[in-house]
């Protein structure tokens, strides 16, 4: 059976969330920063990662909606914005294709989903996002390209550290109670495949 | 944050649709981007200086995004002074170098971020997140997209409230929150966000069927009208259309003429 896009009001409330959580989070990161512009931990990573995992396409969205607004709101240009939701959205999104694909448990609740939340979210994902979001910096002249070298370092580590310290206890903890809900997501678009269909993935 | 930056003022600026009050930060911060010299990018302070005194923007509110400069200018100067290393060298020691071009770039830079950051109040503080959505619906901005960004706009300061009293609680149950090191501080997060998150993530369902029962759908921005309409005036226009061009023509000098850049006119 195909699998079909559902577009609800469940996905637009869970973009508006996803969206206010990561912008809040966002502000939140200022407060643990060591030096100016490197912070020991940024905590919007967990959310974009955590509501990628539980709801799919549509968290990771509220990843990209919640740079923009996050961003601008603590005083970073629009078009810095615009084109840095991407990378967040990344982040998010590389572990979340790889539950779905393999399903995983999202609750972390065996060792195999645990190893490949550590590698894809934790490691793979945030390196993504530090190498693309100083990329994104270069293209809208706040640094200059050697800064990359540099900045890659702490930004992942930043990120590194929300997705362990914040991701795991929020998937261990709130997984089940997400599953009893009306927003948890089976498939990486629908909510709930047809019953008696061929699982898609 | 969002909500808290707009103050009710008189004005002309203020007067103004909220189309126009998107249209001219957005142009502006789109020609500080087209300044790529110090010589240039210098008149950009004095230009976010006069549009913040036309707007009646509070002081306070532009000192909140002033701070953001306390880390932002250090950041970028160092970056290009240091890492740049294209032109003549002015000073060297063992592997560090500054040169002429790094320490153009490097004040280019300040002044030109410097001034779009001063210019977000223009947008924050001129209107509320009513007339921000509403406008945006006007430039033909998909009305879902607005939706969406008016009920994540709508949540904010609800989990900003959820998250203080979670704090007030966890400290009356004894979490130590702010006399500790920052790794405790991290540690203790959790304590903090996770709660937050069920606190929303209870709201949400509640929000969808509500949604729901609205009958709110993709298509529904089609046929749809609204209460809160910009009403455009012929002075909008004008300063409206005036922001463009002017865009368009700092544009075209900067890319046809090489106007504005390092080693160019001005």
């Amino acid at each position: 059976m195909k699998p079909r896009i559902e577009f609800g009001s469940r996905q637009i409330a869970i973009i508006a969330l996803s969206t206010a959580v990561y912008s809040l989070l966002n502000w939140f990161g200022a407060a643990f920063q060591v030096v100016p512009g490197a912070s020991l931990i940024y905590p919007a990573t967990a959310a974009a990662v955590v509501f990628s995992l539980w709801f799919g396409f549509w968290g990771a969205l509220g990843a990209y909606f919640g740079t923009i607004i996050g961003g601008f709101a603590w005083g970073s240009p629009i078009y810095v914005g615009l084109t840095g939701g991407l990378h967040d959205m990344i982040e998010g999104l590389i572990p979340a294709l790889v539950f779905y694909a393999l399903h995983l448990d999202r609750g972390l609740r065996d060792k195999r989903s645990l190893l490949f939340y550590v590698i894809f979210g934790c490691i793979v994902g945030t390196a993504a996002n530090a190498v693309l979001g100083n990329l994104n910096f270069v293209l809208w002249g706040v640094l200059p390209l050697k800064a990359v070298l540099v900045g890659f370092w702490s930004w992942w580590a930043a990120d590194a550290v929300a997705a362990v310290v914040l991701g795991i206890p929020l998937l261990r903890f709130l997984t089940p109670y997400v599953e009893k809900t009306s927003l948890y997501h089976e498939g990486f678009l629908v909510r709930r495949f047809r019953r008696g269909g061929k699982h898609p993935a | 944050m969002f909500s808290t930056y707009y103050v009710p003022a008189g004005g002309w600026y203020r007067r103004l649709s909220p189309v126009t009050k998107i249209v001219v930060p957005v142009a502006f911060v789109t020609i500080g981007f087209f300044m790529a010299s110090p010589l240039s990018a210098v008149w950009l302070l004095p230009s976010v200086v006069i549009l913040l005194w036309l707007a009646r923007i509070p002081g306070w509110v532009v000192r909140t995004f002033t701070r953001v400069l306390y880390t932002l200018v250090p950041v970028i100067t160092v970056s290009w002074l240091l890492l740049f290393q294209e032109g003549r060298v002015l000073w060297a020691w063992r592997f560090l170098r500054v040169t002429s071009t790094g320490l153009a770039r490097a004040v280019a830079m300040d002044f030109r971020f410097t001034a779009i950051i001063l210019s977000v109040p223009l947008i924050l503080g001129a209107m509320p997140q009513q007339d921000l959505v509403a406008g945006l619906r006007k430039l033909r901005v998909p009305y879902m997209v607005c939706f969406i960004l008016a009920l994540a706009l709508r949540f904010i300061p609800t989990l900003m409230a959820d998250s203080d009293q979670i704090r007030e609680a966890q400290m009356a149950r004894g979490l130590e929150l702010e006399k500790v090191s920052v790794w405790r501080k991290i540690g203790n997060l959790v304590a903090t966000t996770l709660p937050m998150l069920a606190l929303a993530l209870a709201r949400v369902e509640t929000l969808s069927q509500v949604v729901e029962c609205r009958g709110v759908t993709l298509t529904r921005g089609r046929d749809k009208t609204f209460y809160n309409e910009p009403v455009l005036r012929p002075v909008d226009y004008v300063v409206s259309l005036g922001a463009v061009a002017l865009t368009l023509a700092v544009g075209f000098f900067r890319y046809h003429c090489h106007w504005f850049g390092i080693g160019g006119p001005a």
